[in-house]
């Protein structure tokens, strides 16, 4: 049977054919898509830097104007953040 | 310019070098997607998503495999997600239609479409691509394992089923060409 299913699909591979485009064509089609590519790369990092700076000044803020929010937002976060990560990594274990 | 010499060419974002590495897999790409997906329309459009997406992970490839075999295995990953997202493989209709297509094409070349192949299009997908890898392309379970990640006894247990029920198939097939027969000399 394996060796029917094996022949038969050899056959049919010979006898299908496939228009195969010119070199041009597909140059152009990794042109454009590279085209793409950058443009979606940039405007990726341009989020990224925004958001950053976005994130910084709003801690610079919360420096400068209310210490005392910002340092609990610290603690809070250095407390949980641990605890979070543990709880993930053990349900993760379980899981397997 | 060898294959390495173009991947790395490639690697570096080089077009040309590219345009020769898709070229030249293009044809194995397309008659391997044909096979899996028996639909020449959509082996096409998942031809050329697979150049897209190879484009953007050529970085990845670490040259461990063969570079075709690193394109089936993206080609193999994109169907499964286009057959999850538009449920492809549900319109029975289109799917017949289709595979007459196929039929027409190998018998206006005077080749027969065959039973088994016929009972090979009547597989579901999942079933298809691993045996079509193993028994035709000769990979190996752990190979096509990795390749469409699911685990190899799963791949074994699908290949195996999937023989059988081309067999169960081709046996119903034969049951019914023999029945007239067997009335004619009743007659």
């Amino acid at each position: 049977m394996i060796s029917e299913i094996a022949t038969n699909l050899q056959k049919f591979d010979q006898s299908y054919d496939v228009y195969s485009p010119d070199l041009q064509w597909f140059e152009q089609l990794v042109k454009s898509e590279q085209e793409q590519l950058n443009k979606k790369f940039r405007r990726d990092i341009c989020l990224f830097i925004l958001s950053g700076l976005i994130i910084l000044s709003m801690g610079l803020v919360a420096v400068f104007n209310v210490p005392n929010v910002f340092l609990i937002i610290q603690c809070v976060l250095s407390i949980s953040l641990p605890i979070i990560a543990y709880l993930l990594q053990r349900k993760r274990v379980t899981n397997l | 310019m060898g294959e390495k010499e173009l991947i790395e060419s490639a690697k570096r974002g080089d077009s040309l070098a590219f345009a020769i590495l898709f070229k030249e897999n293009y044809q194995f790409l397309v008659k391997y997607l044909v096979k899996v997906t028996m639909n020449p329309d959509i082996a096409e459009d998942l031809a050329q998503e697979t150049m897209v997406k190879c484009l953007e992970k050529i970085r990845l490839y670490n040259g461990k495999a063969k570079f075709s075999s690193w394109l089936i295995t993206i080609a193999t990953n994109q169907y499964i997600d286009s057959i999850r997202k538009r449920k492809r493989e549900q319109n029975w209709n289109k799917q017949e239609q289709f595979k007459r297509k196929l039929q027409w094409q190998l018998e206006s070349k005077n080749e027969e479409w065959t039973d088994v192949m016929d009972s090979l299009a009547k597989l579901s997908d999942d079933v298809r691509i691993p045996i079509v890898l193993k028994h035709y392309y000769g990979y190996s379970y752990e190979e096509i394992s990795e390749m469409i990640g699911i685990a190899t006894g799963t791949v074994k247990s699908r290949v195996h089923n999937g023989i059988l029920m081309v067999r169960k198939e081709l046996n119903r097939i034969e049951k019914e060409e023999n029945l007239p027969h067997e009335h004619k000399i009743q007659s």
